[in-house]
């Protein structure tokens, strides 16, 4: 490796304009006194201009094709007016991956390329200097950045077309070997004796069009390998902002909470409501046991909740007083022993300054039994009624039930607790859920967007070698 | 072009002022809910009784 030169521009005296020794066609050089290498557009004859013979590096006899930039086009990019005068088509072996480069030059600037891979640019500057590992190592560090290895390919020249400060000629091979860290690209080209690096940052299209308002350029497709990501810069703020956010939120519905009294109120408990059974236009009603009784004597028996089961209706019960000293939220939690049948219970609660009634309604219906030898149940016997920002003031309850289920003496056995000032953590699942659904959206873009970039490349984006890539290698090795 | 930042942080401390009021008295879904569902039986009752 010590040997190879990195990048030194050959100081040569070649000619400006001559003709073909081929064809005999006129070729002008755009870089006198530094192309080495021209070809002919006639006839794709590549002749070695710094030789006073005009030596034919490569004999050829068809016409050039248009490449997307004609050669002598001028553009200015960054700043700079560069002229094309010369284009390279690469080839992966074995693949049918290929990109263009151009390369550009300027008097005064010296020479650029702008490198072309489905519609996406990216314009290189040669550095004179080698860069520890490059081609070996999956990592690289240059100007305090982390670059990760891309691809490495064994590439061969394709086409040439126009003149270039090196000996190039088609079927030309070398390795390659890109690394990115967007929109920074470095990419090293090693031949045996010699290793060209380049570092380059990504072009936007409109930029080449801009700069270049007369040529073909190809509509850019999927993601380009160094392509910044659109949700870059702002998307990791705002990444950063949720998680922030978040943490606040957690922390405030924390501190809020423990500051809440979480009290129970009113405990209602062994106090059973007298229900009683509804009129009924049945006539054997009457003579029949009352439908839906949890209890029944010896012999006794115990109907099932049927259409014909008549209606309890209860005696409200009305609760002691309480207060509320502060808009709070309540909940009510209430449990019967209600087996295979029903209870409804309408609950308001009134302000006795006001008069103003906050109605509630708790339904519980609990059935159980077996069928075909499984045993099955549905319902509970309980339920839970929130009631929010009920204001302060001096309250009781009023409880009115109705069931098809009572005891024999008419009862239906019921508890109830209201407690008051409780944490309705519900609030902070959809305050996270607002907070972070934007950071979410944003992530899963530059994931779909790093997925696309990635793959392209036979590598990860921890510098391994992906899967399927390293399976054919065993397989081949093997 | 849009400073998302800045409308997401707008967005995220309105957000967790809600929270904090909701919080501080008392407002929430399950007793929203619990206030719908009884609006609802009694509208039925009304209905089912007259």
């Amino acid at each position: 490796m010590t040997d190879r030169t990195f990048g030194q521009r050959p100081a040569v005296q070649s000619v400006g304009a001559f003709q073909c020794p081929t064809c005999g066609g006129p070729i002008a050089l755009r870089a006198v006194g530094i192309s080495v290498t021209a070809v002919c557009r006639q006839c794709s004859t590549v002749i070695d201009t710094a030789n006073p013979n005009l030596r034919v590096i490569q004999a050829a006899n068809k016409k050039a094709f248009d490449t997307d930039i004609a050669i002598g086009t001028r553009g200015e990019l960054f700043g700079t007016m560069w002229e094309v005068i010369g284009y390279v088509r690469k080839w992966v072996k074995g693949t049918v991956y290929a990109w263009d480069e151009y390369l550009l030059f300027n008097p005064w600037e010296g020479f650029r390329f702008l490198s072309q891979s489905n519609g996406h640019w990216t314009f290189f500057k040669r550095l004179n200097r080698a860069i520890e590992g490059i081609g070996r190592n999956t990592k690289l560090t240059y100007d305090d950045q982390t670059y990760t290895v891309f691809n490495k390919d064994r590439v061969f020249v394709d086409a040439v077309q126009g003149e270039f400060y090196w000996r190039v000629k088609t079927g030309d091979e070398s390795d390659a070997t890109d690394y990115i860290c967007p929109p920074y690209m470095l990419s090293s080209e090693s031949t045996d004796d010699e290793i060209n690096i380049t570092h380059g940052v990504y072009v936007e299209p409109n930029l080449i069009k801009k700069a270049f308002p007369y040529a073909r350029l190809v509509t850019p497709s999927g993601v380009g390998a160094c392509q910044p990501s659109p949700h870059g810069s702002q998307g990791d703020t705002i990444v950063r902002l949720g998680a922030i956010a978040a943490g606040v939120a957690i922390v405030l519905h924390l501190a809020i909470s423990g500051g809440l009294p979480n009290k129970s109120v009113i405990e209602v408990t062994g106090h059973p409501i007298q229900v009683m059974p509804l009129p009924t236009s049945t006539p054997s009603a009457s003579t029949q046991p009352a439908g839906g009784a949890m209890w029944s004597l010896p012999g006794e028996t115990q109907t099932a909740p049927t259409a014909q089961t008549p209606q309890t209706d209860g005696q409200p019960v009305v609760t002691e007083s309480f207060t509320l000293p502060r808009m709070t939220n309540i909940r009510l939690d209430t449990a019967t022993q209600i087996d295979n049948g029903w209870a409804d219970f309408d609950l308001t609660l009134i302000n006795e300054t006001t008069q103003a009634t906050y109605p509630m309604h708790e339904s519980v219906s609990y059935y159980h039994g077996l069928d075909d030898g499984e045993s099955w149940h549905e319902g509970h016997n309980a339920a839970r009624t929130w009631l929010s920002s009920v204001p302060a003031g001096r309250y009781h309850l009023v409880i009115d039930a109705e069931t098809d289920q009572f005891s024999k003496d008419g009862q239906l056995p019921f508890s109830l607790t209201l407690r008051r000032g409780l944490t309705e953590w519900s609030n902070l699942w959809i305050a996270l859920l607002l907070i972070l659904i934007y950071p979410g959206i944003v992530l899963f873009r530059q994931w779909s967007f790093e997925s696309q970039r990635w793959s392209n490349s036979d590598f990860k984006p921890d510098g391994s070698r992906a899967a399927s890539i390293d399976s054919s290698e065993t397989e081949s090795d093997e | 072009m849009k400073n998302y930042p800045v409308i997401f942080v707008l967005f995220c401390l309105a957000t967790i002022g809600a929270l904090g009021a909701a919080d501080m008295f008392g407002y929430g879904i399950a007793g929203w809910m619990g206030s719908n569902s009884a609006r609802s039986a009694s509208r039925f009752a009304s209905h089912y009784h007259k």
